[in-house]
C-alpha cells in the first residue's frame, strides 16, 4: 500500500440528496432542456468540492404518469440523466417515491456506524399534481424514521399551485417567469446550498434551514 | 446566529447591468477610496456569504455581499485599517500569506476589494480528500499532490500567519481547510476570507461567523446550543482549537475528534455533541471510547514533540481553552519537525518523506519502506548554552537528522530563531555524505561551512576552528560550536545506524 492512510473516520457519513424533478408535458421543450443542463451544472459544481465529493450521494426521482428514481450513488459515480418530458403529473406518487428511498437507502446513526446526515430534497415542478398527494405529503412531514432535514419546493411558472407547495414543506420558492437563465441560477443556488451542507450538515444553530442557506437568486421568491 | 436579518427581508442586491449573454461586459464597481473598477459581470464563485468577482485585470476580487448588514461597513474599515499594523516592516513578506482587503466596495452594493491569492494555489480541502486526490492525480498529474512535508512546511506557514494575527490582537474566525489556499509541492499557503477577522476585547469587529463546524471550539459548539444567553464569541482561543484541529488533519489526514463514539440516534445531535460537549481525542490515552474501528496514523509517528502538544490541545484543551498550544508553540515544533524528516526510498510511496522519531523506525509509517542510502545517519543535538564554562552536558533544545545535502541556517545556528520576516534564509552548512562503493563502513559524513563566522570542532580539549569553505567530519561524539561567547550554540554528533 502506497496511498496515505486516511484511516476509517473520513468522512463516512454521507449526505443524501434527492432530486425531484417533473418531467410532465408541460416541460417539455426548452425547460426539460433547462433542467437537464441544471442537473449538470450541479453535478459539476459538487464534483469541484472536495466536502461535497466526500459526502454527497444524489439520487434523481422524476414523475410524469408516474414516478421513477435512479438509486442512491456517490457523487464519483453518479451520472446525471438525460430527462425527456411528456405524460400528467404524478407528484404524489413521486412523494410516495422519496418516502419509500428514506426508508431503504437511510442509514441510522447507531453505536455500530456512523449514519448519513439528514438527507436534503428539492422538488422542481411547474404544474398541478394529477393524482392523490396529499397522504404522502403527510407521510413524509411526520415521519420519525429517516426525516428529512431540507426539503425546499420550487413552483415554476402560472401553473404551479403554491397551495400544494405549502402543505408539502414550509420552504417554498417560487419562479414566475421561467427562463433557462433562472432554472440555471436555481441550479447553481442548490448547489450552494449542498456545498453548505456538505461543510456544516450538522447545522449546529437553530436550524431555519432556509436561513442557513445562501440566498436564492433573484428570480426567484421565497414564498 | 444573530447577525442575519428578519425573514421576508430581501437581502438581494441588484444584478448587474446590461445584458446576460456577457460579451466582454464589464460591471463598473466603486470603491470607499472613490476608485471605480472594472470587473466581470459574472462571479467565479458563489459563496456562502457573498458572490466573488475578478476584475478586469485578473489581479484583484470583489466579493459582493449576500446579506450587507450596517455593522460589517464599519468592521470592514476596522481591518482594513489594521493591515498597516500586521504587515508591519515586512509588507512584502506578510503579503504571501494574507489576501488581507485593501479597500471597501460602496457600489453596485457592499463588498470588499482584495488581492487574488498567488496562481497555483488551491484550498486545502482538496488535498485532505481521498476521492479528491485521486481527481487531481489524474486531471492535473500526480506532482501537484506534492509531499507529506509540503504539508509540514505549510502548516508552519499557517502557524506563522495565524500567530501575526493574534500578537495584533485578532483573531481570524474561521480558520478551515477552505480558507486556506496551499501547495503541497512548494508548502506554500495563503490564507483567505480575511474579511471576517475579530478584534479581541473590542466590539468594533463583529463575529460574522463562528466558523465551520470541524474546526469549532467545543465552547462555541456548546455556546451555539443553549438558549436565551449571549451567542459565544470567536476568540483567539477558539482560533487556537481550529489551529491544532488543522495542523492534526493535515499532517495525519484524520480529525481528531471524529471517531466512533456514539452519542445520539440523531445524526444532527450526534454530530453536535462529538463536536462540543462530548468532545473526546480518538487517542485520548485512558478513555478508548472514541477509537477510530479501523487502524488510523497515530501522532506518535510525528514525535514527543507534537504528540504532547496534540494532547495539551485535545484532551485539556477542549475542555480548558487557556490550555492550548498557542499558535507560536505550534510554529516551533513545526520547524522542528520538518528537521526530522528522512525522504522514504520507495519512489512510488504518496507521502515521499516521514518523521524519524527518536528511538524510532527508519521504516516510512505511510507504505513501511526502509530508508535507503547511508548507513548511517549522523543525529544532531542543538545545545542551549546554560552559562556555565567548560560544561560537558547542556539542555537539548531541539534535535536534527542529518541528510545528505540537509542544509543549516540561521535557525539552527543562531538562539531563538525562526524563519520568518527579516530572517536570512540562505544556508549556512550543508551535509555531505560520501559513500565508499567498495565498503559501506567507510562512507564519511561531514558538516561544510558555507557561511558561519564563527565554528568550531571542539570534539578534543582544544577547539579547532573549521573556517568558512571548510569541511568537518562528523563521527560518533564530535562536538561543534557555532558562534562564540555567551551565545555560542553548542551541537552534540550521534551516529545512527539505519
Amino acid at each position: 500500500m502506497n496511498g496515505l492512510n486516511f484511516g476509517d473516520n473520513t468522512p463516512t457519513r454521507r449526505l443524501p440528496v434527492y432530486l425531484l424533478l417533473d418531467t410532465s408535458g408541460s416541460m417539455a421543450g426548452a425547460p426539460i432542456v433547462a433542467v437537464n443542463n441544471g442537473v449538470g451544472l450541479l453535478y459539476r459544481e459538487l464534483m469541484n468540492n472536495p466536502n461535497a465529493l466526500e459526502t454527497v450521494w444524489i439520487s434523481v426521482i422524476t414523475f410524469a404518469q408516474d414516478a421513477k428514481r435512479t438509486p442512491l450513488t456517490d457523487l464519483s459515480t453518479f451520472t446525471p440523466p438525460v430527462l425527456t418530458a411528456g405524460g400528467p403529473t404524478a407528484l404524489g406518487a413521486a412523494l410516495r417515491e422519496l418516502g419509500r428511498a428514506l426508508d431503504s437507502d437511510v442509514i441510522a446513526n447507531s453505536p455500530d456506524r456512523k449514519g448519513d446526515y439528514k438527507p436534503l430534497a428539492f422538488l422542481l415542478t411547474d404544474g398541478a399534481p394529477t393524482d392523490e398527494w396529499r397522504s404522502a405529503a403527510q407521510e413524509l412531514k411526520q415521519r420519525a424514521k429517516a426525516p428529512l432535514g431540507t426539503f425546499v419546493a420550487l413552483g415554476c411558472g402560472d401553473e404551479v399551485k403554491v397551495d400544494v407547495l405549502k402543505e408539502i414543506t414550509d420552504q417554498v420558492l417560487l419562479m414566475r417567469d421561467v427562463q433557462a437563465d433562472s432554472l440555471q441560477e436555481f441550479f447553481r443556488w442548490v448547489s450552494a446550498s449542498v456545498k453548505q451542507a456538505s461543510i456544516a450538515a450538522p447545522r449546529l444553530g437553530s436550524g431555519e434551514s432556509l436561513t442557513a442557506m445562501p440566498p436564492p437568486p433573484p428570480s426567484i421568491e421565497v414564498l | 446566529m444573530g447577525n442575519r436579518p428578519p425573514r421576508g427581508h430581501d437581502p438581494r442586491t441588484p444584478a448587474a447591468p446590461g445584458n446576460t449573454t456577457a460579451t466582454a461586459q464589464m460591471m463598473p464597481v466603486v470603491t470607499s477610496d472613490r476608485r471605480t473598477i472594472a470587473c466581470a459581470t459574472e462571479p467565479f464563485s458563489y459563496g456562502s456569504e457573498g458572490r466573488l468577482y475578478f476584475t478586469a485585470d485578473h489581479q484583484y476580487v470583489v466579493k459582493l455581499y449576500n446579506r450587507p448588514e450596517a455593522w460589517r461597513e464599519a468592521s470592514l474599515h476596522t481591518i482594513i485599517r489594521k493591515r498597516a499594523a500586521v504587515m508591519g516592516h515586512h509588507v512584502e513578506y506578510w503579503s504571501r500569506y494574507f489576501c488581507w482587503p485593501e479597500a471597501l466596495v460602496m457600489r453596485p452594493s457592499l463588498g470588499m476589494y482584495m488581492p487574488r491569492a498567488r496562481p497555483g494555489l488551491r484550498p486545502l480541502a482538496q488535498f485532505l480528500s481521498p476521492r479528491f486526490r485521486k481527481r487531481l492525480a489524474a486531471e492535473v498529474g500526480p506532482g501537484v499532490l506534492g509531499s507529506w512535508i509540503g504539508h509540514v512546511g505549510i502548516m508552519i506557514k499557517l502557524a506563522r500567519t495565524v500567530n501575526r494575527l493574534h500578537n495584533n490582537g485578532l483573531c481570524h474566525s474561521d480558520l478551515s481547510t477552505n480558507n486556506l489556499l496551499v501547495n503541497p509541492a512548494t508548502g506554500d499557503a495563503t490564507l483567505i476570507d480575511c474579511d471576517g477577522l475579530v478584534e479581541t476585547g473590542s466590539n468594533i469587529l463583529l463575529p460574522t461567523v463562528l466558523g465551520t463546524p470541524d474546526y469549532m471550539a467545543p465552547e462555541l459548539v456548546i455556546g451555539m446550543m443553549a438558549r436565551g444567553v449571549e451567542p459565544p464569541q470567536p476568540t483567539v482561543a477558539t482560533d487556537r482549537h481550529a489551529l491544532a484541529v488543522l495542523i492534526y488533519q493535515s499532517l495525519l489526514f484524520h480529525h481528531p475528534l471524529r471517531g466512533s463514539k456514539f452519542h445520539s440516534p440523531d445524526p444532527d445531535e450526534d454530530e453536535r455533541l462529538m463536536l462540543g460537549k462530548g468532545a473526546l481525542y480518538i487517542e485520548h490515552p485512558t478513555d478508548h471510547s472514541n477509537r477510530p474501528k479501523t487502524p488510523f496514523m497515530r501522532a506518535s509517528i510525528l514525535g514527543k514533540q507534537m504528540q504532547d502538544l496534540f494532547a495539551r490541545a485535545f484532551i485539556e484543551g477542549v475542555r480548558h481553552p487557556e490550555q492550548r498550544p498557542l499558535a507560536a508553540e505550534w510554529e516551533g515544533a513545526l520547524v522542528r519537525l520538518y528537521d526530522q524528516t528522512l525522504p522514504c526510498s520507495n519512489p512510488a510511496c504518496e507521502a515521499k518523506s516521514f518523521v524519524y522519531v527518536e528511538g524510532g523506525s527508519t521504516r516510512c509509517p505511510w507504505c513501511h519502506t526502509e530508508a535507503k542510502g547511508p548507513r548511517q545517519i549522523p543525529i544532531l543535538s542543538f545545545c542551549k548554552p546554560d552559562g556555565r564554562i567548560n560544561s560537558t552536558t547542556y539542555p537539548v533544545d531541539f534535535r536534527l537528522v542529518g541528510w545528505p545535502k540537509r542544509t543549516l541556517h540561521t535557525w539552527h545556528v543562531e538562539l531563538g530563531k525562526l524563519p520568518g520576516p527579516g530572517v536570512e534564509a540562505a544556508p549556512l552548512a550543508a551535509f555531505q555524505w560520501e559513500p565508499d562503493p567498495r565498503a559501506r563502513a567507510r562512507e564519511v559524513w561531514s558538516l561544510v561551512n558555507l557561511a558561519i563566522p564563527q565554528m568550531a570542532d571542539a570534539t578534543g580539549a582544544t577547539p579547532v576552528p573549521v573556517p568558512v569553505g571548510r569541511a568537518v567530519e562528523l563521527r560518533p561524539g564530535t562536538r561543534l560550536v557555532f558562534g562564540g561567547g555567551d551565545r555560542a550554540r553548542v551541537v552534540e554528533v550521534h551516529m545512527q545506524g539505519i
